[in-house]
């Protein structure tokens, strides 16, 4: 069992957390909703596994080590089924953490969770700090799906290595009985910057998985790049939705330049390309005004973020005849809720269309009351999609989750062709590539660090693209710009780093008396627009 | 107020550039650039102009598509195309040279 493992083998490694979480954990759990999985619904691995007989023979995943069939993405699930039933801190319904980057060896570990009956817990892979320790703690992880070639693991950390070779059928997970609703927590931020972990029951994914179905032209002869990470909303629904329909999902690792992003289409014969709106700011860059060459391209689809609409329409036309789909959504409604369609994009590009199938949409006034068409309002979605509640927050739950009905955050307006227009967002959360998030928590994370100094993070346009903007103010020894650029690039994930730095000596006030956020931003897109004057005067 | 920004201020531009200018010009590129990607990595002290940004995984998504709007608001230069490729963005210098080249053609 000792030989070393070779760079082409498919490997992964089960990391118990026990000792790092039992000293602060309490036993009971802290979902006060907990309620059993019904027995005639299917849960995700029923649906994995029919899928995988179904479509045994055809490829469920493509790397540069090869192409794998649903055969064998069967057996390795099964088989990580069988380490973790087998592990001693493992029970059902445990929160298992699954922390590797886009790969097979992700999606083996994500069904093998299911088939084993735990929770699936994704945690962003180049994450480090006290986020990571935090999010541990919080969703009570008891184990760790990690890389076999981690290197943040303490040598004496209880680590069970489980390589992933042989293709013989092994026995069929025995059955675990009785189970949760739950199948996942996905992290996201929070209204007020507190990270949050959202509850996504197995009728929640199917259900979404069912609804995009119907809109995309998706089936098992698709072919798409899985570029979105996994640990977010749209990564995961790109997986879910993919070999749920027994489609194929391929992995490149060099997909940084747009035009390495255009050749791995082409070369790998992708039949759709599903990505933020900044990928796609992008490859427009790449393309210029030459039309893309992708022969077996069949559609692309943005979503996770609004995609300026002069350019939505000039990318529609370019990849033509391929479909182009405008997709809206949020990570409480497990991913997607909105589509506009193809054919809508040169008259409608302003718009996210309308809801997918399963989803209704209510935009109501102040009072609860629904507004008339045309009249902007607060954005309410219902539908099987809707997450079960964040984690152990029971009164966020209360304020967003009525009878059915989530609270989007978003305002949002009805147009005389029924499509839905966004028209700003109710509590100040910011979108930078395809993650949403308040820029206070920005503020908590360098607070809880420095607690002598104040921070004030404000979002401003450059160039069409949503940046940050940190100020601070010390009350007690000065602070230094680069220890602060420091800390924020130790502790944030890459998406919340601020673009600009400055120190004030005393916060601009309001009529209100509270920090003058306005005249923030106003001096953060005064510096940079500065800048660009500097060099052309 | 101690406004300070993290941005390297660029400070050339120039329409008739002679040959002392020129050279300016190229010393000057290199050196913002540099400092436009210490100032928004974290460990700025190991960046030189030769560090490899795609090996050392300098580079994401995120500081290319700054960096593409800095260099074309910096010096005016648009990159299109196969601009975007590792070749050219593998280094500062070899930045630096796309940039002073875009430059001279879109400036003739």
């Amino acid at each position: 069992m000792n030989r070393t493992i070779m760079k082409h083998e498919y490997c992964l490694a089960i990391r118990s957390l026990a000792q790092s979480t039992a000293a602060s954990e309490p036993e009971s759990n802290p979902w006060y909703g907990w309620q059993p999985q019904p027995r005639n619904e299917p849960t995700l691995a029923h649906r994995f596994v029919a899928i995988c007989h179904q479509h045994a023979e055809r490829t469920s995943v493509q790397d540069s080590r090869g192409e794998r069939s649903y055969h064998w993405l069967y057996c390795q699930a099964n088989r990580l089924a069988q380490h973790l039933l087998d592990h001693a801190d493992f029970q059902t319904g445990a929160h298992i953490g699954i922390c590797l980057p886009n790969s097979p060896e992700y999606v083996v570990a994500f069904f093998g969770v299911q088939l084993a009956g735990g929770v699936a817990v994704p945690l962003p892979p180049y994450q480090q700090g006290s986020r990571r320790l935090h999010q541990i703690h919080m969703t009570q992880l008891k184990l760790l799906i990690e890389e076999e070639k981690n290197s943040v693991a303490k040598p004496s950390a209880k680590r069970l290595i489980v390589r992933l070779n042989a293709t013989k059928v092994p026995k069929e997970c025995r059955q675990v009985r009785p189970m949760g609703q739950l199948a996942a927590l996905l992290f996201t931020s929070g209204s007020s910057g507190d990270p949050k972990a959202v509850m996504l029951s197995h009728k929640n994914i199917l259900a979404n998985m069912q609804s995009i179905a119907k809109v995309l032209p998706l089936g098992s002869t698709d072919r798409t790049l899985a570029n979105m990470p996994f640990a977010h909303a749209l990564g995961n629904s790109v997986m879910q939705t993919h070999v749920l329909n027994g489609a194929c999902l391929i992995f490149s690792s060099d997909l940084l330049f747009p035009t390495a992003l255009l050749h791995a289409l082409e070369k790998q014969h992708c039949t759709s390309l599903i990505a933020v709106p900044e990928v796609f700011d992008f490859l427009l860059r790449a393309l210029g005004t030459d039309p893309l060459r992708c022969s077996h391209l069949r559609y692309m689809a943005v979503a996770g973020g609004r995609l300026d609409p002069v350019r939505a329409v000039q990318l529609a036309r370019q990849i033509s005849p391929a479909d182009f789909f405008l997709m809206y959504g949020q990570t409480e409604a497990t991913a997607r809720l909105a589509c506009l369609p193809s054919d809508q994009i040169e008259t409608q590009a302003d718009t996210i269309g309308q809801p997918i199938p399963g989803v209704d949409f209510s935009i109501r006034d102040p009072q609860g009351g629904e507004v008339k068409e045309g009249e902007v309002g607060t954005l309410y979605a219902r539908g099987d999609n809707i997450m079960l509640g964040y984690w152990n927050d029971p009164q966020t739950n209360q304020r967003i989750l009525t009878d059915g009905w989530l609270n989007t955050g978003d305002r949002a307006q009805k147009n005389r062709f029924g499509n839905y227009k966004i028209c700003g967002r109710e509590n100040g959360l910011v979108k930078i590539q395809g993650y949403r998030f308040h820029p206070n928590e920005i503020d908590l994370t360098l607070r809880s660090m420095l607690p002598d100094a104040e921070f004030v993070t404000v979002p401003y346009q450059d160039q069409g693209q949503t940046r940050l903007a940190l100020f601070y103010r010390s009350n007690g020894r000065a602070l230094e710009g680069l220890k602060i650029r420091q800390l924020c690039s130790r502790e944030l994930p890459r998406h919340m780093l601020p673009q600009h730095y400055e120190a004030v000596d005393d916060w601009p006030v309001n009529s209100a008396r509270k920090v003058d956020r306005t005249e923030l931003v106003k001096r953060a897109q005064q510096v940079n627009l500065g800048q660009a004057y500097n060099r052309s005067a | 107020m101690p406004s300070k920004s993290t941005w390297a201020k660029p400070t050339t531009v120039a329409h008739d550039v002679g040959i002392q200018q020129e050279k300016q010009l190229k010393s000057n590129v290199k050196q913002e650039l540099l400092g436009f990607v210490q100032a928004n990595t974290t460990n700025s002290e190991a960046i030189t102009m030769q560090t490899d940004l795609i090996e050392q995984e300098v580079l994401d998504s995120l500081l290319l598509m700054d960096l593409v709007l800095f260099v074309e608001q910096c010096w005016g230069v648009k990159l299109i195309g196969h601009d975007f490729s590792p070749s050219h963005f593998r280094t500062i210098e070899e930045l630096a040279q796309l940039i002073e080249r875009r430059w001279l053609q879109q400036s003739a």
